[in-house]
């Protein structure tokens, strides 16, 4: 029987690899981020390695209160010296690393949504130097820097050219000194470092200490080192052997970049769901077209275990090829995703290709159970056949009189569906990864239950959309809406296939519109700035004088600030960003939306009192007038009294908001995350805008926005996200175009006959193909319908939480209608090859009997 | 006056010393108005001739003139516009699109042209047919007989210059038979259409005004119609 099955397949070659196509795509696209994941953190691990060269123990300040992305405190200047009185350190050195900014040579400022531009001091002890230069030299006095060569090739620096950095300090004009590789690589993954000597790296930073302090022990254990020095320096300190601190670096950042591997994934299970669609219909059909041939099996003596062996290791036999052509394949789909990565503005700079055998033997895996999962039904299927067939007309079954069980089932799953889907909404879940395992899931049974009464739909669907082509494109029209209804599920599968990847797609348009919608919204009603004044890459700090600086401009009355810390409230596992404002100006720059208290509330705030979001107050039990503690950053144990609650919108601010000078005492917060300035009424925003911009000119990564400009920003870079997971969708989209091709050629090979027929009662060519591109697009149409509006529905159940936080719902009408449009050009694409091969049908054998 | 005729046709499957020739040189007329039966053993060349006759197949050499204009050189579209124009067809079986009615089917060689139907007519052709109460059936609704003669009433429905039957009664028991051959009697004789069967049933070649019997692609007699006793004979004797 294992004879008959792989024979089978080999001859019927074009199904199989339609088949296992779809399972290719799935796998590479798991393999390909695994694949993608794995080579950030080896690079990242490389990279710390070769950081950490020659460092023994590494002294940093201890972070209390860790979160993504976030820096340790810097150490005072005189826990250097304390280090090196320690016994055992033979020589230590004191670092300073801060993000800054560099301008290329046109003057403008080189801004990236990836990797940083580093500021560093370069290390003086030679044991230290990491720096391998390879024109000039390191810096040596305030006015020379060090550039890595990436950057230096990317941007055209030489040795001895002019550039212009700046940080907390106004932007300053340096003489190139050296171009440098970083243990024999060409910059620090991606990002731009620009070496500076210590003093001049501690005033641009503003950085007034250490940011981590190297030892070398000069052959003394390491542990016992780090011991003595951690026991000297007490609990402020974090002090880890060169080795530990690599490791954890790259553990952290590894983490802090661990969403885009679970996006990926996600997006990767879409695509393989899809493609299990496909195969449950390749199956399907392949089946019922060899009723015959099991009859005769059947008629021979097979058992129907036979029978379904046989069925189950051809589906395994596919599974298996297209699982290992998929692995490969992920290998090219890892930079490819890299590249998209990149092109939606997140540059992780990764070179090369890691494949770890996990890697490997997850993707087969995953394929394999893929298709044996999608690939049981139908063999079961093939078990049923009668002997009795093999002395029939074969006819291919239509779709069974199962109505009413088919609304029973898809009502059972889509309630399920929703409770599952509601209580991951609403259920109060504390674990947010198991709220959104819960809504996953939800969805997921609400697209089986669309797609399990998708066949009952068929009809009436191909009848709405076919009504116009019946119109205009007359008999070959009407013969399509026919064909495309002979068999509803056949065509139901197909296009439920199109409809979960649209419905992803649509509910991303849906929600993307909403968000934009409620941003600009929320910056109407609340923000009364006229200006508001921001890093250039609409995340990095700003420095404090950028403050006094725009305070100067004409027509600006005042500048309120924000600052940005991340501390964790008493009892909380996860942490709260926090906000620390200028009290006293910011009613004149922004409304808050109160629900108790008032603009006075606001304006009278003393350094040890708070305003908490309400929802945030509610969830931790405080009111007014009680008290809300604190760990900071630093590490310092605070208690503020909560003068006011109110509703956050659009996360305009952070749900905790104390004064500015708080969070620069209690919490370390230097840095101000954005300022927002107001002007003298009847004051041009653009003007002053353009003032504003020419007066900042020593800061040259900040940037004034007028409120239309901070409204375009905002909602700009939900359409770059947009753009990206739209690229990462369209795979799954393109694997169920491949389903409608499978499907129409599949339906083609099963009509030759009729075809036959109609060719020769005078159906032309053309004819034929108009017939076939219609029956495509009626397919891609139901699948069109279904997912827009199961997107729909979707993106109202999961914004109905964000409604209270004043999430406004709109339906992007136009972007509807264009994924409409685009599903039916779809259709015609793939109706190309299934079309072309209709209209090729052999009048002759069609109407010959033999 | 003659609406098909062929000249020395000839057409060869294969190459070389495994070349079979299917039609070895055929030369015939078929005059308007007249009733042929086309008939011959198996692989006798008969299909093949009607094939070629009806531009589903391309000769290796010689021609076949319809309206005395030569097809053989015409391409693809030619010879649909050909087919959609001027023949009619009956085959033996998968005559008719299952998604269509009845109606739809007697229509499609007009609607596929994009042309009107003459109604007094297709209400004439329905009448003979005997199918008026089963216009709105699917085929798979009608009976074997039934959907043979729908597609007879297709065959006419643009009023053809010729119209070719491939078998027409072959999976048809011997009541519906008849009745399909007497449509096609009466085609020819009050509508007078040309009609050009191919059978190896000497009952079914026994309505017909001519008989043509081929052997091994060679025309072995063309006479004038004979009872299926005579036929039978002629069989036999060509043998």
């Amino acid at each position: 029987m294992t004879k008959v099955a792989l024979r089978g397949l080999l001859s019927r070659k074009l199904r199989s690899v339609l088949t296992g196509f779809a399972v290719v795509i799935g796998v590479a696209f798991v393999v390909g981020t695994l694949v993608f994941t794995d080579t950030i953190d080896e690079s990242f691990k490389n990279l710390f390695e070769r950081t950490q060269q020659g460092v023994d123990v590494s002294v940093e300040g201890r972070q209390a209160v860790k979160s993504d992305f976030s820096v340790p405190p810097t150490m005072p200047s005189d826990t250097l010296e304390k280090v090196k009185s320690v016994p055992g350190v033979a020589v230590a050195e004191g670092s300073v690393t801060s993000d800054g900014t560099l301008l290329d040579k046109q003057g403008k400022v080189i801004v990236s949504q990836g990797p940083p531009t580093l500021i560093v001091s370069e290390n003086t002890e030679k044991v230290f130097q990491i720096l391998e230069y390879e024109e000039g030299g390191a810096p040596q006095t305030a006015d020379e820097i060090a550039l890595d060569r990436g950057t230096a090739e990317r941007y055209d620096f030489k040795v001895g050219d002019k550039a212009t950095v700046s940080g907390r300090a106004p932007a300053k004009e340096y003489t190139v000194s050296g171009v440098a590789t970083i243990g024999g690589s060409d910059n620090l993954g991606g990002s731009r470092m620009i070496a500076m000597t210590l003093p001049e790296a501690q005033r641009v930073t503003g950085h007034d200490g250490f940011d981590s302090i190297s030892i070398s022990t000069g052959g003394e254990d390491p542990d016992t080192v780090k011991a003595a020095v951690a026991s000297e320096l007490g609990r402020d300190f974090l002090v880890r052997t060169g080795e530990e601190a690599a490791e954890q670096q790259a553990q952290d950042l590894s983490e802090a970049l661990g969403f885009i591997r679970i996006a990926l994934l996600i997006f990767a299970g879409v695509a393989l769901l899809v493609g299990g669609f496909l195969i449950f219909n390749t199956f399907t059909v392949t089946v019922a077209q060899r009723t015959k041939e099991f009859a005769l099996l059947r008629v021979l003596g097979a058992s129907r275990g036979q029978i379904l062996r046989s069925v189950l290791i051809e589906t395994f036999a596919v599974g298996l090829l297209a699982s290992i052509i998929g692995v490969l394949a992920g290998l090219v789909v890892a930079p490819a995703l890299a590249a998209l990565m990149k092109a939606g503005g997140i540059d992780l700079g990764t070179t090369g290709i890691v494949v770890s055998p996990m890697t490997v033997i997850i993707g087969l895996v995953i394929g394999l159970v893929a298709t044996m999962v999608s690939g049981f039904v139908p063999a079961l299927r093939a078990t049923r056949v009668e002997p009795v067939t093999a002395m029939r007309d074969a006819v291919t079954p239509g779709l069974k009189h199962m109505g009413l069980i088919r609304i029973v089932g898809s009502g059972l799953l889509a309630a399920g569906g929703l409770v599952v889907l509601f209580i991951g909404l609403f259920g109060g879940l504390d674990s947010s990864s198991a709220a959104a395992s819960l809504i996953g899931l939800g969805a997921l049974l609400l697209m089986f239950a669309f797609a399990f009464l998708a066949p009952l739909l068929v009809r009436p669907l191909a009848r709405v959309l076919g009504a116009p082509m019946a119109r205009f494109q007359g008999l070959t029209g009407v013969l399509a809406r026919e064909n495309a209804i002979r068999q509803p599920q056949r065509t139901a599968v197909t296009a439920a296939a199109l409809m979960v990847g649209l419905a992803l797609v649509v509910l991303v348009a849906v929600f993307a519109a909403g968000l934009k919608a409620t941003i600009n919204g929320t910056i109407d009603d609340q923000v009364r700035a006229s200006l508001v004044v921001q890093n250039q890459d609409g995340f990095s700090p700003i420095p404090a004088d950028v403050v006094r600086t725009v305070e100067g401009v004409d027509g600006v009355t005042d500048v309120a600030s924000m600052r940005f810390a991340v501390g964790q409230a008493k009892g909380d596992s996860g942490t709260t960003a926090v906000n620390g404002i200028d009290a006293d100006k910011f009613n004149s720059v922004l409304t808050l939306n109160w629900v108790e208290g008032n603009p006075d509330t606001l304006s009278g705030l003393t350094d040890q009192q708070v305003i908490v979001e309400s929802d945030w107050a509610k969830s931790h039990d405080v009111g007014v007038g009680g008290s809300v503690q604190f760990t900071t950053p630093v590490g310092r144990e605070v208690t503020y009294e909560v003068a006011g609650t109110f509703k956050n919108q659009a996360g305009l601010t952070a749900d905790v908001l104390l004064t500015s000078n708080t969070l620069e005492q209690d919490w370390n917060a230097k840095d101000i995350a954005y300022a927002m300035a107001a002007s003298d009424p009847g004051t041009n925003a653009d003007t002053l805008a353009a003032a504003t911009n020419r007066a900042l000119q020593g800061f040259p990564q900040t940037e004034a926005l007028t409120r239309e400009e901070f409204k375009d920003n905002a909602t700009g870079s939900i359409d770059g996200l947009l753009g990206l997971v739209y690229g990462l969708l369209a795979l799954s989209v393109l694997v169920a175009l491949l389903g409608i091709v499978n499907t129409l050629a599949l339906s083609v090979h099963e009509r030759t006959r009729e075809l036959g027929m109609l060719r020769a009662v005078g159906m032309t060519r053309g004819q034929v193909r108009a017939m076939v591109r219609a029956e495509s697009v009626i397919t891609a149409g139901i699948g069109a319908i279904l997912g827009i509006v199961l997107g729909v529905v979707f993106a109202l159940i999961i914004s109905r939480p964000l409604a209270e936080q004043g999430f406004v719902f709109t339906l992007p009408i136009v972007t509807l209608i264009v994924f409409f449009v685009l599903a039916g050009v779809a259709g015609v694409v793939a109706a190309i090859p299934p079309a072309r091969r209709a209209a090729k049908v052999d009048v002759l054998r069609a109407v010959t009997t033999e | 006056m003659n609406i098909v005729s062929t000249a020395d046709l000839r057409r060869t499957y294969g190459e070389g010393e495994t070349a079979v020739h299917a039609l070895a040189g055929v030369t015939l007329e078929f005059p308007s108005g007249q009733f042929t039966a086309i008939m011959g053993p198996s692989g006798s060349g008969k299909s093949t001739l009607m094939h070629l006759l009806a531009g589903l197949d391309k000769p290796s050499s010689g021609s076949v003139k319809v309206d005395g204009h030569e097809i053989a050189g015409l391409h693809d579209t030619g010879l649909t516009m050909l087919r959609r124009e001027r023949f009619g067809f009956v085959f033996q079986s998968f005559n008719l699109v299952p998604v269509l009615t009845a109606e739809e089917n007697i229509k499609l060689p007009m609607t596929l042209a994009g042309r009107e139907v003459d109604q007094e007519w297709f209400d004439r052709l329905v009448d003979t047919v005997g199918l008026r109460d089963r216009l709105t059936h699917r085929p798979s609704e009608l009976s074997g007989g039934q959907q043979q003669r729908v597609a007879v009433a297709r065959a006419l429905v643009h009023r053809p210059a010729v119209l070719f039957a491939d078998e027409p009664t072959g999976n048809l028991d011997s009541r519906s038979s008849e009745e399909v051959l007497n449509l096609l009697r009466q085609a020819v004789d009050e509508f007078h259409q040309t009609v050009i069967m191919v059978t190896h049933e000497a009952a079914a070649a026994a309505i017909a005004d001519r008989i043509v019997i081929l052997s091994d692609g060679q025309v072995v007699h063309d006479g004038a119609g004979t009872d299926a006793e005579g036929v039978l004979d002629l069989m036999k004797a060509v043998g």
